[in-house]
């Protein structure tokens, strides 16, 4: 039933509502929370400011949550008669789990990330191989970055558990290896997130099929999907036949620094296959083996 | 930028940054990270921003890596949630409260919006002149999202206000 109210009401109730807002707010800062900013801040003069930990974060989750998201968005966006929330779902589950218990996802990738302004001297282009091994019962994750241009270890990370060990070959002219606890890192409901997300993108039409494709004899369709107020452009290919995601690109308009500009990330997804534990050395997800391929006499740093 | 300049900023602008990368991002500890590389860039290339802008500046620094969290967010939830037990989100001072999973699905330009307006109290006017629209596009970015919140967060039963006032959900 629609409750009818004259403007006078509605504005009254949406003030309410506004008030309830204000009661969800962060309080103001606490001296302590902004004497460690401040010391924070004031520590990293330097250029780039992109921490290991966000670039880490994204790269090692991108490429599947892109994937699993645009195949949410493609399935509904080729099945108008069932765009519910039920039915993205069960497409964003179909896309993830994938993975068979006891057996370890193994993803073969490359990445390339290259930064067009003003400001694209204080980002350096990649150019990498992207390297994953996911292990099905939640052990482990080990990723390895290495420089397609001439084959060397740029990072790996090891995430077993509830410790996150990494280390990067050059960071700032130096190696640098360290330690987190990730005990208390957030882990959101995801796929209720996505669907939440799906459903806005398909509310406002932003996700649409401009195309097919055929790519070594097999169908694919072509996604285009804008998103995050229209600075991020997102083109997939996607197999017809499991809506698996063969490319993925994604244009990213943005301003840094107050200077345009755009940056431009590409992920390809060359091999998707699950292995046996077996067929991996023993070790294989441990932090040693992080810190067994460091550069020798890296210290460990603990956050 | 000197440290007297860094130190004026901070003192100025550093508690509301920080407020609104809490808001932003969910999470005081990622607030925290989000507010101190907002300052560590105005430290490296704050020089040419002039003393009227330096708040524009920090907002719209703020925000666009405010941003770029959500982005690195929504991908790495996708692949934890396969990995490891759900646990629950930090708070480490300010607990997440439930309009917050709504308020996550705005864009960064309504949250802050909705952050200048009714945690920071400004004007539409004031709010124009940090973010860069005019007066009327602020107004109307506002009462957008308030009304896009509300629906979703009406439609699901939840939030301060839970009259139904129309929509999907009535029928």
């Amino acid at each position: 039933l629609w409750e009818v109210l004259t403007v006078s009401e509605y504005n009254d109730s949406r003030e309410a509502f506004v008030d309830g807002l204000r009661a969800d707010m962060p309080p103001a800062a606490g001296e302590d929370a902004l004497q460690r900013v401040k010391m924070q801040a004031l520590g990293s003069r330097r250029a780039s400011v992109e921490s290991p930990l966000r670039q880490w974060s994204w790269r090692m989750a991108g490429g599947l949550a892109a994937a699993a998201a645009v195949v949410a968005v493609a399935a509904l966006a080729l099945a108008p008669g069932q765009q519910t929330a039920a039915f993205a779902r069960d497409r964003a589950a179909e896309a993830l789990l994938f993975q068979t218990p006891g057996r370890v996802l193994h993803i073969e990738a490359t990445y390339t990330e290259r930064w067009n302004g003003k400001q694209s001297k204080d980002s350096s282009d990649l150019d990498q191989r992207w390297s994953i091994w996911a292990d099905a019962d939640g052990r482990g994750v080990r990723e390895e970055l290495t420089d397609r241009r001439d084959g060397s270890l740029d990072e790996l990370r090891v995430r077993t558990n509830d410790r996150l060990t990494v280390f990067i070959s050059d960071e700032g002219g130096k190696p640098r290896l360290f330690e987190q606890d990730m005990s208390n890192q957030p882990v959101a409901t995801a796929l209720d997130d996505m669907v939440g997300y799906m459903r806005a993108r398909i509310v406002d039409g932003s996700a649409t099929v401009t195309g097919a494709k055929q790519i070594d004899g097999e169908k694919y369709w072509v996604v285009e999907w804008k998103a995050e107020e229209g600075d991020i452009a997102t083109t997939v290919t996607m197999r017809t036949s499991d809506y698996r995601i063969k490319t993925w690109a994604q244009d990213v308009t943005t301003t840094k620094d107050g200077s345009g500009g755009t940056q431009e990330e590409r992920v390809t997804f060359e091999t998707v296959e699950q292995l046996e534990p077996g067929s991996l050395p023993d070790g294989f997800f441990s932090q040693n083996a992080v810190i067994d391929a460091a550069t020798p006499g890296t210290p460990l740093e603990k956050r | 930028v000197d440290d007297e300049r860094f130190e004026s900023a901070w003192g100025a602008h550093g508690p509301a940054v920080l407020r609104y990368c809490t808001y932003s991002t969910g999470s005081s500890q990622e607030g925290e990270d989000v507010a101190a590389e907002t300052f560590a860039r105005f430290l490296a290339k704050g020089d040419h921003v002039t003393p009227e802008h330096v708040e524009a500046w920090l907002i719209r620094v703020a925000r666009n890596l405010c941003a770029s969290h959500h982005r690195t967010a929504r991908r790495r939830t996708m692949l934890q949630s396969r990995l490891a037990e759900q646990v629950p989100a930090e708070t480490g001072g300010w607990a997440q409260p439930d309009s917050w999973e709504y308020v996550r699905r705005l864009s960064e330009a309504e949250r802050l919006t909705i952050y200048l307006r009714i945690a920071e109290v400004r004007s539409f006017a004031d709010i124009a002149r940090l973010v860069g629209k005019s007066e009327s596009a602020a107004k109307m970015t506002f009462y957008r999202a308030i009304d896009r919140l509300r629906r979703d967060m009406q439609r699901d039963g939840v939030g301060p206000d839970t009259t139904l006032v129309g929509g999907a959900d009535c029928v």
